[in-house]
């Protein structure tokens, strides 16, 4: 896994060059590498797959448009994409035209909509999908609320009646979780290609 | 700055997700810039988040790429705003006008100075706050409890049967409220000390000269303050503690008994 993030590490280097002269082989990149996600992320906010294509493509114009802004001291640069395509989606839903698109629904059910649309969204891979399901619900809910709804942490306090102090804990316990899954993850890695390599040995003798 | 608060505050958990305000956001960054340990719990902390996000991967329709290449044609990078030159040093004329400045510039940095005390005065208020809300809830439960158990010794009809120390421990002592109309009964542990691990307090009712079982505990710290509902059992005589081995006894094992009281 260490490997994969220095692999991950590479290519965001690569895009920020690219990007820093203005190179529209950037775009490609960020295409290939980083549509799927970005596409994924903004469906979970609006629903509609339709609506979240031309979200990603105003996604990918604010990047190309911001090319020159990045800066590599202030955090990696997929959290800048996922940033980016997450505060258009937020304010797609809470543009006057999404609403009108789709008066049946109040805006307070919103979340109700969310949770519908998550299960319309495919998972991409069934040991991610575990991933998912180790984090108890209401780590989620929370993740889910703050980055998906782009409700403010008052506006959390307010919707599950737990206090500030205690969403800020649970936040970071959330990420935690995480990074332990993906210290799993790692492991795993390590005893597939042990596994793999014993196998080979096995064979050639 | 102690480094590991910080981290545990959570902060930068809610700098990746992008959800601080601006000045919040500056902070942080600030911070990132001074203190390199940050800087890896920050990609730590990314990383996670890319491999949670990327379970929502989604394909995008197959023009899809064509339509994006299209409407990027017309567009380009915004420039990066020119740093703004510096005014030339003014000349006599000017010199009033480079005092004032100077003045205006020690107030912005006084007030900038004075407004991150102010921040971080009201960080540590609000971490105050946060522990003293903590043990505000802590209080109004514990408050919630006795006031119930006040209702339950208040209770109309009640007795109370008090046990005290046999020969072994004088000082033992513990109480039943007993209550023959709502036929309910409760055990107080006033006293009682702590058993070694393969002992268990078990209590009996005398009823007609004959021992009856009603159950064994255990004395924590908790129970030294809680009242514990037990069996109510009628005509009872008199109520007994014994020390029995784990788990109970068929028959008191009156040599172990630590206290008594009787009804009458």
């Amino acid at each position: 896994m260490t490997n994969n993030f220095e692999k991950r590490d590479q290519l965001e280097q690569q895009i920020a060059l690219l990007l820093s002269r203005s190179d529209r082989a950037a775009i490609d990149l960020i295409y290939q590498n980083y549509a799927e996600t970005l596409l994924g992320v903004i469906k979970r906010i609006v629903g509609s797959h339709e609506i979240a294509e031309e979200v990603l493509q105003d996604t990918f114009i604010k990047i190309w448009k911001n090319a020159l802004k990045y800066e590599s001291g202030k955090g990696r640069l997929f959290t800048w994409f996922a940033n980016i395509a997450r505060n258009t989606a937020i304010d797609k839903v809470r543009s006057a035209g999404f609403r009108k698109s789709r008066e049946t629904t109040s805006t307070e059910n919103l979340v109700s909509i969310d949770v519908l649309g998550s299960e319309e969204s495919k998972i991409a891979d069934a040991g991610l999908q575990k991933v998912l399901d180790s984090i108890d619900p209401k780590y989620r809910q929370l993740i889910d609320l703050a980055y998906f709804q782009g409700y403010s942490q008052r506006e959390i306090e307010k919707e599950l009646g737990i206090p500030l102090g205690t969403i800020k804990t649970r936040l970071r316990k959330a990420i935690d979780l995480l990074r332990e899954q993906l210290k799993d993850d790692h492991l795993k890695q390590l005893l597939t290609i042990i596994v793999t390599l014993t196998n080979l040995l096995n064979d050639w003798h | 700055m102690d480094i590991k608060a910080y981290i545990a505050s959570g902060i930068l958990e809610q700098y990746a997700f992008d959800l601080l305000s601006p000045t919040e956001r500056s902070e942080v960054e600030a911070n990132i810039q001074k203190h390199p340990e940050l800087v890896e719990e920050l990609r730590q902390i990314e990383y996670a988040i890319e491999k949670y996000l990327s379970l929502y991967q989604d394909t995008p329709s197959p023009d899809f790429q064509q339509r994006l290449n299209d409407s990027l044609e017309s567009v380009v990078p915004d420039p990066l705003p020119t740093p703004p030159t510096t005014p030339p040093t003014g000349g006599g004329a000017n010199g009033w006008l480079t005092g004032l400045a100077i003045i205006a510039l020690a107030a912005a940095a006084w007030l900038f100075f004075d407004n991150q005390q102010k921040d971080r005065n009201y960080q540590e208020l609000a971490t105050e706050y946060q522990n003293l809300q903590l043990d505000c809830d802590e209080t109004t439960e514990t408050n919630r409890g006795l006031l119930n158990q006040l209702q339950t010794i208040r209770q109309s009809g009640n007795s109370l049967i008090q046990m005290r120390g046999t020969d072994k421990d004088t000082t033992a002592f513990a109480s039943i409220i007993y209550n023959a109309e709502t036929k309910k009964s409760y055990l107080d542990i006033v006293n009682l000390a702590t058993p070694d691990a393969d002992k268990q307090y078990q209590l009996w009712a005398i009823v007609g000269g004959i021992p009856v079982d009603m159950g064994v505990f255990d004395v924590t710290v908790d129970t030294n303050s809680t009242l514990q509902e037990v069996p109510f059992i009628e005509n009872v005589q008199a109520f007994a503690v014994t020390l029995e081995p784990r788990g109970g006894s068929e028959v008191p094992t009156l040599e172990e008994m630590v206290v008594i009281g009787t009804t009458g």
